[in-house]
């Protein structure tokens, strides 16, 4: 099936395409990082409140979570204009192509964050004011949640839907393009990074803030023995899921260079494992945060260089296909350049000065012999054939003569061209 | 040409982005830019006078503020992006590539001043004391930042109107100084001071208590603070004025009073001049006899900038009609410089996604709907909004609609009405696209929102 090749937009890149590529990845893993800790501390906020509703102190630890997401949601709306600033510049042909094709469910995302931040606040501000009424309180948390899940389904769809214009002709909606291959494990693998992250970082934070917090009973390390826990397990999942995402990959788009990219992914994974396995189970978790920390941002930074030699290999022959087109169109219209547009059209036929003012600026309304938009010309004219000056006030301030017909716009143009124009039209009347 | 086909078909792609455009500009300057510096000078007297309860009716005020900006007010931003590539991915992309690192340093300029809010904000009870100072200066610095980032996108909006010697030139910094910047930039400011005073007015009524001495006070206070700006609003309103370039001015009485409004354009800037001074006279009794009125009072005068805002801009968009881009491409995304090739060879012909590239006796109302949707459908919708099938209605009323008289109206309609750009299009498109036009008299269509999807 042969792919819809359109041309690019028809001005250079701003900046060395290097350039723009690298400061792409970086300010998307900027980003995704915080979103991560937006999605991943709801979820958080959640399972913990929940525990609240038996063991109090909980309920705290819960409280002292959705603090943070205030400043982690700022920034991840705020993160995210640069990476999608520079994807529009870098894809535009492929990015705008599968936003546009998504619609009205891409235009969706904002009033569905809009929601779910307003949730986000209502739900941390009404923490005392509903404490007595919890399930109201944690509709609120649910229904945060539930937004923060379903919108990366958008972004998912659409990032995977530009990479393969050879589907887009077949994607007639939204479900269409969530359900091409590949889309739902990157979902899966999203949504377990949030909560890996999340946890790692209220390790973090629990250990460092100890002094200042409240949690009522609860021993620092008992919070961050469960904050490790649940890592690990979010880790342990995006192993699974990691996998499922890259045997759903097309084959055209894993090469030797991303397998090259994957390996040492694959050797790292398994000590990160461990490292956290082992701070689950020691006396003071938390003393071995940095190897953990360090492992996973050597294992990130090869999964954003693998995302992205992925998104090259599928869309450079596109890239170059669009270029070619785009080359050929910019030649031809150079080329073009000698046929002038003559308003009207005129076809080459010479024309006195008068006829060309009226041709631009009355004919499309008027003609002679027969009514257009306004009455034929030689019946409304029948009045003014020796009022020329009566013509020149009406076709400058036109009023309103005929019920049946819509009111004429004023014209304005320079004097001696309506001297022109009022010669022609009372020549050829009649 | 290059890009599917999205259509709000009820809304109108246009009143889609403005609604967007319009709520992210009321926030964006009352709630931010005008807000954060007298939020902070507020602070700043109070505590050189010792007020504290001032310090806290400011506390609330930014609280409100505060969640309104990072949630409505950041999105709609970002929202005016989703929007308007959307609708016009053609017109965007290059506005992207023109301005990429004017967005850029904006971005830099705009995770400071978020940084910035959260720290004002989220530190208020806690600096306090001897750190009050540097909690003000936390303040002032976020005004700065907002006023960065105003300042940066209004380039773009001028640009959008009057790139100056862009066209000439192509460098980044022609574009920014274009003509229309700096009275822009200085009208926007006082209008965000003056948007600032009024909502802080309206907001004040909310966390105090009617007759009270406080509540007396901040009537007052923020009154006098919207009337101190309207001022230099109206001065720098008629310097921008001056700035339009001649041939756009033409456009402003249907850019104000809409087409089929045209008739009572007179009526409508009586209508916007009583809607200012209402504005003005109702802050005008706050600042001398702020003692007596009901809570609602002091809310009219945000309603009414809000209202003269949201006019502003649907009238700053319109007037650089025909083009999107000023002078560099149509609203429908054709370029000036494309137009010579594309007459000649077509519209069709030139399009990645359509299903008709050649048009027979078979295929012309098909293809003439494809025309109608790459040449009319950015702005025009079939039936709603500015719709084709009212504005034939206008123009022929009581008859058959004809082909023919459509063609010729469509050949000139530059001519004939400014606003609209030349058809981009061979003679056979025109006929095709004025065939299908006159059969929307007797057969009603339908578009969908995603309109080029399975038809290519």
């Amino acid at each position: 099936m042969d792919e819809i090749v359109p041309k690019d937009v028809l001005l250079p890149l701003p900046a060395p395409f290097w350039l723009l590529v690298a400061l792409l990845l970086v300010s998307f893993a900027l980003h995704i990082l915080f979103v991560n800790l937006m999605v991943g501390s709801s979820l958080l906020v959640l399972w913990t409140e929940i525990k609240g509703l038996k063991k109090k102190d909980w309920d705290r630890v819960s409280h002292t979570i959705a603090a943070t997401i205030t400043v982690n949601k700022s920034l991840a709306v705020v993160l995210g204009v640069a990476p999608l600033l520079t994807i529009s510049v870098l894809y535009t042909a492929q990015f705008y192509a599968s936003s546009t094709l998504l619609g009205t469910a891409w235009l969706l995302v904002i009033p569905l964050v809009i929601l779910a931040f307003l949730f986000t606040y209502a739900h941390k501000y009404s923490w005392e004011a509903l404490h007595k009424s919890k399930g109201v309180h944690l509709t609120l948390i649910v229904l945060a949640c539930a937004l923060f899940l379903s919108i990366p389904f958008i972004f998912l769809t659409n990032i995977n839907l530009m990479l393969y214009p050879e589907h887009w002709r077949r994607v007639t909606s939204f479900w269409d393009a969530l359900w091409l291959p590949n889309v739902l494990p990157r979902y899966f693998h999203f949504v377990t990074a949030s909560v890996a992250l999340t946890g790692l970082f209220f390790v973090y934070y629990f250990r460092r803030k100890a002094d200042d917090l409240d949690i009522g009973g609860l021993k620092t390390n008992e919070v961050t023995r469960v904050c490790y826990g649940v890592a690990f397990a979010a880790t342990a999942a995006q192993v699974l899921f990691g996998l499922l995402l890259f045997l759903t990959l097309p084959a055209h788009v894993i090469s030797v260079r991303l397998i090259g990219t994957l390996t040492p992914v694959l050797a790292l994974v398994p000590i990160a494992l461990w490292l956290l396995w082992r701070e689950v189970k020691a006396e003071e978790p938390g003393r071995g945060l940095r190897p953990v920390v360090a492992v996973l941002i050597v294992v990130v930074s090869l999964m954003v260089w693998a995302r992205h030699e992925i998104r090259e290999t599928a869309v450079s022959p596109h890239r170059a296909l669009v270029a070619a087109k785009t080359a050929q169109y910019q030649a031809q219209v150079a080329a073009a350049q000698d046929y002038l547009l003559m308003p009207g059209g005129l076809g080459g036929v010479p024309a006195s000065a008068g006829s060309l003012i009226f041709t631009r600026r009355c004919a499309s309304c008027h003609s002679f012999d027969r009514r257009l938009v306004g009455p034929a010309l030689n019946e409304a004219l029948a009045s003014y054939r020796s009022n020329p000056q009566g013509l020149m006030a009406w076709i400058t301030k036109p009023g309103r003569k005929r019920a049946d017909y819509p009111v004429m716009p004023p014209q304005e143009m320079p004097k001696d061209e309506l001297q022109q124009l009022i010669e022609y039209v009372l020549k050829n009347e009649g | 040409m290059d890009f599917p086909i999205f259509q709000a078909d009820f809304f109108g792609n246009r009143l889609l982005i403005a609604l967007i455009a319009i709520v992210h500009v009321i926030i964006n300057h009352s709630f931010a830019v005008g807000m954060m510096p007298l939020l902070a000078f507020m602070e700043w007297w109070a505590h050189r006078t010792g007020r504290e309860d001032w310090d806290r009716l400011l506390y609330r005020i930014l609280a409100v503020a505060f969640i309104v900006t990072t949630s409505v007010g950041a999105l709609t931003g970002v929202g005016i992006w989703f929007s308007t590539s959307v609708v016009n991915p053609a017109a965007i992309g290059s506005l992207l590539r023109v301005f990429y690192w004017a967005w850029f340093s904006e971005w830099v300029v705009f995770v400071c001043e978020v940084v910035l809010i959260l720290a004002y904000f989220l530190t208020w009870k806690r600096m306090t004391g001897v750190r009050k100072t540097a909690h003000i200066r936390i303040g002032m610095a976020l005004g700065l930042m907002s006023w960065l980032t105003m300042a940066i996108i209004t380039a773009v909006l001028g640009f959008m109107m009057n790139p100056g010697s862009w066209p000439q030139q192509q460098d980044l910094l022609a574009g920014f100084l274009n003509p229309a910047y700096i009275p822009q930039l200085l009208f926007r400011t006082s209008a965000a001071m003056m948007m600032a005073g009024s909502l802080a007015l309206a907001l004040c009524t909310a966390f105090t208590a009617k007759g009270t001495e406080l509540r007396t006070e901040a009537v007052k206070a923020f009154a006098g603070w919207t009337l101190f700006w309207t001022l230099p609003l109206c001065i720098w309103a008629l310097v921008y004025f001056q700035a339009i370039p001649t041939e756009m001015m033409v456009n402003v009485p249907v850019a104000f009073a809409t087409q089929a409004g045209i008739g009572s354009y007179n009526l409508l800037l009586q209508l916007t001049l009583a809607v200012g001074l209402i504005g003005v006279g109702f802050s005008l009794w706050g600042l001398l006899k702020p003692a007596r009125a009901h809570s609602l009072v002091w809310i009219v005068p945000f309603v009414c900038v809000s209202l003269l805002v949201s006019q502003f801009e649907r009238t700053r968009q319109f007037i650089r009609k025909p083009y999107v881009l000023a002078y560099y491409m149509y609203s429908n995304g054709v370029r000036p410089h494309e137009s010579a090739y594309l007459v000649k060879t077509g519209l069709l012909a030139n399009s990645a996604w359509v299903s008709n590239r050649t048009i027979s006796a078979e295929n012309r109302i098909q293809a003439g709907r494809e025309v109608f949707l790459l040449a009319c459908s950015r702005c025009h919708t079939l039936n709603s909004a500015n719709s084709v099938t009212a504005n034939l209605s206008r123009m022929y009323p009581h008859q058959t609609w004809n082909p023919e008289a459509i063609d010729t109206y469509i050949r000139n309609i530059n001519g004939a009405r400014s606003y609209m750009p030349p058809f981009p299009g061979t003679a056979a498109e025109r006929a095709a696209l004025a065939a299908y036009l006159a059969k929307l008299q007797t057969t009603s269509d339908r578009i969908p929102s995603n309109a080029s999807i399975g038809r290519n």
